[in-house]
């Protein structure tokens, strides 16, 4: 029974092993066409320099040539990778692919590998071989799946730039990923060649990565079975056609096409899609971590050292951003202690976003010297920025959409918490406490902004404004000093915004330093230690809430100057007849009258 | 009051789950200017983006010029003579200045070359704008960001617009700029053409404009005579006093 | 010098085929790996219009220009326009375009089955000229000036039409030239057309330089394609131009050279090198990523 299909399953196997060299860098969100290049050298290398079965037998044979293999194919990687890992999308694609065609082009004009005929190989993987070989490979990713370095891939995927600020080291994760690929698709090409006796280079074409690839995406590359599902697809596919009787030639080929069209385009998430992920938590950790609220990080984490209020956190000197000539912010000195919650506002335009983008790293500064928590901003990577303590939200939200929220605050705790992907692989008892640690701190995170009871949804699925509390508990994971809101409030109803507010008060009162910029002056008035305001991309106010609130320029920037043609700002003529009264509406600013976030009197409401 | 160019009734706009406009109405006689503001945030620039095309409104009725408007693409709205001048410019860098004008008769452009009449609007916009005349054959980033959104302005009235969409054309320009961007939108509105005008700089905003309608929170919570709105002290609430983004 | 001229006329194909690719890379960011499919498709139709339909070979190549133009507008609408708006759009859009060129080719082995064919005797003049000491046929002199012509109409209007503005705009900015009344979709559309086009043409061209049409003749191709438009910087038109001659050059001067059998490694030798110094190829502008 099984004998009949041995080579239907072995082909399976084999092209699921295949597939998982493209789901280790899909899932990191990289696109690579360089396996067949590995694969090809690993199975050459492999067969050339094992000794034959007739000495050794047939499994240490193939065990020597594995390990040969898999050597080999990540050796080449590194290669390889270390040049490439700076390019994106397609461009990684096809220099991988040319990489490939080159070791094609040179096995071929090689002596030792038989040129175009081909090197003979003695057959000795067995089905059971390959299945237990596809079995270890599925282990390797399913364990990788939930663990932190698994969670760190996922998030590049998701959002690379959001990766960075959590402190996640892009690069070397992105090579890890494509060292991984090379390994298995080393351990193909071995295989591969122990099964079919007969390996020639062109056996490892670019047919034979696209349709790697092509098995890979079907499969679904968010998924650890993908791979499986999408080999066993492509495999059986043409099977069941001829089963019924379809004609060999055209039609077997059009309808395996047409069918992958349809997967493509109608299934998103490949077929892994039809299998519900779940998301569950261990039961007990939610209790744990009420159990833990208001001790500082948890056992099992990375402590954090914090600077003692009244230390400098941020230091800004002479600080300008310019733009292809547009100054976004020029010359700005500003200084944050440990502790302070400073409020940045200003106009739409005013350069508050470029500026809090300088101080977390993500834009070298075009003039001036900043320095954040001991690093200077401009040649320190955002990673290593975060790993010094900042942690941020974005003003337009860049969560990691797929995940989910749980799995987004988990990427958040990436700084603190310990590696446990190898040990989880042994099923080690402190990879289960460290991997409950993180947890615990990522349903503290979530509990602390509301959010605990979605701890399963999909990002993507939360409403905007659990959206903008998700991206503040993902922040606030890290135990950061320093957390940067960009605009929090954006898109919440006033009870959500009341709710933030309090929040931020709370946080403040723990001894975090919060720099937020805000569209909701009230709100900030009524949060902030200090306010500063910036217009043009310059501070035109610093202060306390009451000075910044009976500022007439901040009036100003904000409803525009009351001058008819002169634009220096402050200059005080007012047009005749015209009764904007700025220092009247200014009481209305006090915190204590306006800066509350009730609903205002709109009874006056008068739609045409 | 002669009949309205524009209204707009009930329009709602959601993405996603979120509201961002929960049922504005307004309208605008031909030639008036008519200006939404309200703080970041308060759906002005969805109000604009759904009239002009660009959204699909969840709701609501669009008429122009007495026809339903209310699900037209805007490809087909341009030619129709309603123009948008979208938030941040959005000019065309990597086209010359020229070429970003001749992009604003798209619709009249005739098959594969630039029409006759389109050619002179280009001309006239030279005209008006010595500055962009200087440099037209430039490279459009190349311009300073007053001076861009100047070309945005002159590139919709290429298209020769009954109605004139704006949304924030002071937005991070310096104020010597935004009084000249305020001249030429009184300039356009004294041609004959009625403005649309969405501004976070209310004073200036409702200054130039006839009428005003103050949003926020996706609602239109005051409206009337632009002088009158002007005088009155709940506008400075509404940006200021109370959550402006809800 | 013969081998100079043979350089350029090969690589006259290469760049005609890969102006067809970067294009539509330009306006959509996506590569079309259906372009060789046609490439393939339209040498096979070619064939059988001089053979079937008694044509000369000049007057096929508008037909199947008109083909290409066909086959470019079910690319777009049936692989990538249903993608839009697609978190994995870059990865689906290069599988289903593969999808359908499979979909091509098979219906192409069901039209002409899985053999080599050739055009019938006698459909080429015999015209020979003598360039510098180098044999030249009519057939190639043709072959360059289709191509040439295609490519300075392509680039003409490119940047100088209203329509070429539009796609200009497109691609900068799809939003900012939706704003100014350009129909997004039938300019992309329009983008495909042309791109396969061009494609289709390459591929007559192609078979008529060698006399043979194979199913797999556009897989060949791909890659040197693929090269081709990373070497003279993606979404450049010029660039294409450039790289497909360097490397039909290249190709040609390693044969006589190094030998045969390493003449698929210098695309690929140039693409390295290039990617390595210059990511954003020889003519292309790099892109400035926004936070």
């Amino acid at each position: 029974m099984l004998d009949e299909y041995a080579t239907t399953l072995t082909f399976i196997a084999l092209g699921a092993i295949f597939a998982y060299s493209f789901y280790a860098v899909l899932i990191a969100g990289q696109l690579s066409l360089g396996q067949a290049g590995f694969a090809a050298l690993s199975a050459f290398a492999g067969a050339y320099l094992a000794p034959s079965p007739t000495d050794v037998g047939d499994v240490p044979a193939l065990l020597i040539a594995v390990a040969i293999g898999m050597s080999v194919g990540a050796l080449a990687a590194v290669v390889l990778g270390l040049p490439t890992m700076h390019l994106r999308g397609v461009f990684l694609a096809i220099a991988t692919l040319g990489f490939a065609e080159a070791v094609r082009v040179v096995l071929t004009n090689q002596e030792w590998t038989g040129g175009a005929q081909g090197l003979g190989v003695p057959r000795v993987l067995t089905v059971g071989m390959a299945w237990l070989a596809l079995g270890l490979v599925a282990y390797w990713f399913w364990r990788m799946g939930r663990s932190r370095y698994g969670r760190a891939l996922e998030a590049i995927r998701e959002d690379e730039l959001a990766a960075r600020a959590m402190g996640i080291d892009v690069g070397r994760h992105r090579l890890a990923a494509f060292v991984t690929a090379g390994a298995v698709a080393g351990l193909y090409g071995v295989l591969y060649a122990y099964y079919v006796r007969l390996i020639a280079p062109d056996d490892f074409d670019f047919v034979a990565a696209v349709e790697g690839l092509v098995t890979a995406v079907v499969g679904g590359s968010t998924m650890f079975l993908g791979p499986i599902l999408g080999s066993g697809f492509q495999t059986i596919v043409p099977e069941i056609q001829r089963a019924v009787g379809v004609e060999a030639g055209w039609i077997r080929p059009f309808l395996a096409s047409l069918l992958l069209l349809v997967v493509i385009l109608f299934l998103p998430g490949g077929l892994a899609s039809l299998i519900r992920r779940r998301t569950r938590l261990p039961a007990g950790a939610a209790d744990d971590a009420r159990a833990d609220a208001g001790e500082g990080p948890g056992r099992g984490l990375a402590g954090r050292h914090h600077p003692a209020a009244g230390e400098p956190v941020v230091s800004l000197s002479g600080l300008g951003k310019e733009y292809g000539g547009v100054h976004a912010v020029r010359g700005v000195d500003l200084e944050i202690r440990a502790g302070e919650v400073v409020g940045l506002i200003g106009p739409n335009g005013a350069g508050k976003t470029t500026l809090v983008n300088m101080i977390s790293g993500l834009v070298p500064p075009s003039s001036g010297t900043a320095t954040v928590l001991g690093s200077t901003i401009g040649r320190t990577p955002v990673h290593r920025i975060a790993a010094a303590g900042v942690s941020r939200t974005f003003q337009h939200s860049k969560l990691f959409n797929r995940l989910s929220a749980l799995e987004n605050v988990l990427v958040g705790a990436h700084l603190v918490s310990r590696p446990t992907f190898l040990r989880r692989l042994l099923w080690l008892p402190s990879a289960r406490r460290d991997e409950r640690a993180a947890l615990r701190q990522a349903v503290r995170c979530l509990d602390r902004v509301g959010l605990a009871d979605r701890a399963a949804a999909r990002a993507e699925a939360l409403s905007y404004g659990d959206q903008r509390r998700l991206e503040i508990a993902r922040a606030l994971a890290s135990d950061p000093s320093l957390l940067i809101l960009d605009e929090p409030a954006a898109g919440m109803n006033h009870v959500e915004a009341a709710r933030l507010s309090e929040l931020i008060t709370s946080l403040a009162r723990d001894g975090l330093t919060i720099l937020f910029i805000e569209h909701n002056v009230g709100m900030v008035l009524q949060t902030c230690t200090r306010v500063v305001v910036l217009n043009f991309g310059e501070v035109i106010a610093s202060g306390a809430p009451g000075e910044i609130a009976a500022d007439p320029a901040v009036i100003e920037a904000y409803l525009g100057s009351d001058e008819d043609d002169a634009g220096s700002a402050g200059s005080g003529a007012t047009a005749a007849g015209r009764d904007a009264a700025p220092p009247d509406a200014v009481t209305n600013l006090t915190p204590g009258a306006a800066g509350t976030l009730d609903t205002p009197d709109t009874t006056p409401r008068n739609p045409t | 009051m002669s009949e309205p160019i524009l209204t707009v009734d009930d329009l709602r706009v959601s993405y996603g789950r979120v509201e961002a406009v929960r049922g504005v109405s307004f309208q605008a006689a031909p030639g008036s200017l008519v200006t939404l503001v309200g703080a970041n945030g308060a759906g002005k620039s969805s109000v604009i983006n759904a009239v002009s095309g660009m959204l699909r409104p969840a709701g609501g009725r669009i008429t122009f010029e007495g026809q339903d408007i209310t699900r037209t693409p805007a490809h087909k709205l341009v030619g129709r003579g309603l123009v948008q001048v979208p938030e941040g410019r959005q000019i065309l860098a990597t086209l010359t200045i020229e070429e970003n004008l001749q992009m604003g008769a798209w619709h009249s452009g005739g098959r594969g070359q630039t029409g006759g009449e389109a050619a002179g609007s280009v001309e006239a916009m030279y005209d008006r704008f010595p500055v962009l005349a200087e440099r037209r054959g430039l490279p459009a980033g190349a311009l300073s960001g007053g001076e861009q959104q100047m070309l945005a302005i002159a590139r919709a009235l290429v298209a020769a617009p009954k109605v004139m969409l704006m949304d924030e054309p002071s937005m991070g320009l310096a104020p010597k700029i935004v009084d000249e961007v305020f001249r030429v939108i009184e300039e356009i509105r004294a041609s004959g053409t009625t403005v649309v005008l969405v501004e976070q700089n209310a004073r200036r905003a409702l200054r130039a404009a006839d009428h005003g309608y103050v949003l926020q929170s996706g609602e239109v919570v005051h409206s009337g005579p632009a002088a009158e709105l002007l005088a009155d002290e709940r506008i400075v609430q509404a940006y200021l006093g109370v959550d402006s983004a809800s | 010098m013969q081998q100079l001229l043979n350089g350029i006329f090969i690589g006259s194909i290469y760049a005609l085929f890969a102006i067809g690719f970067t294009l539509v890379f330009g306006i959509l960011d996506r590569l079309n790996l259906a372009h060789p499919a046609v490439f393939a498709a339209s040498a096979f139709v070619g064939i059988e219009l001089v053979e079937r339909g008694g044509l000369s070979l000049w007057a096929a190549l508008p037909i199947v220009f008109v083909f290409g133009a066909v086959l470019g507008l079910a690319i777009e609408r049936l692989a990538f326009r249903p993608l839009k708006g697609r978190a994995d759009a870059h990865f689906a859009g290069l599988i289903s375009s593969i999808a359908l060129a499979g979909m091509f080719i098979a219906l192409l082995q069901w039209r002409y089955g899985p053999d080599t064919r050739r055009f019938p005797t006698g459909s080429f003049p015999d015209t020979r000229f003598e360039i510098a000491g180098a044999q030249v046929t009519l057939v190639q002199v043709v072959i360059l000036a289709v191509s040439l012509a295609l490519m300075v109409g392509l680039t003409y209007m490119v940047t100088r039409t209203r329509l070429g503005r539009g796609m200009r705009a497109v691609a900068e900015n799809p939003t900012a030239a939706r704003v100014l009344g350009v129909n997004v979709d039938r300019v992309t559309a329009i983008t495909f057309a042309i791109s396969s086009a061009l494609g289709a043409v390459a591929g007559v061209l192609f078979a008529i330089n060698v006399n043979t049409a194979q199913l797999g003749m556009g897989a060949a191709i791909e890659l040197k394609g693929l090269a081709v438009i990373i070497v003279g910087g993606m979404g450049s038109l010029p660039g294409a131009l450039i790289g497909g001659l360097l490397l039909g050059l290249a190709e040609v001067f390693a044969v006589q050279y190094i030998g045969s059998s390493w003449i698929d490694v210098i695309a690929f030798g140039l693409l390295f090198v290039i990617l390595l110094l210059r990511p954003q190829g020889l003519l292309g502008a790099r892109k400035v990523r926004e936070v």
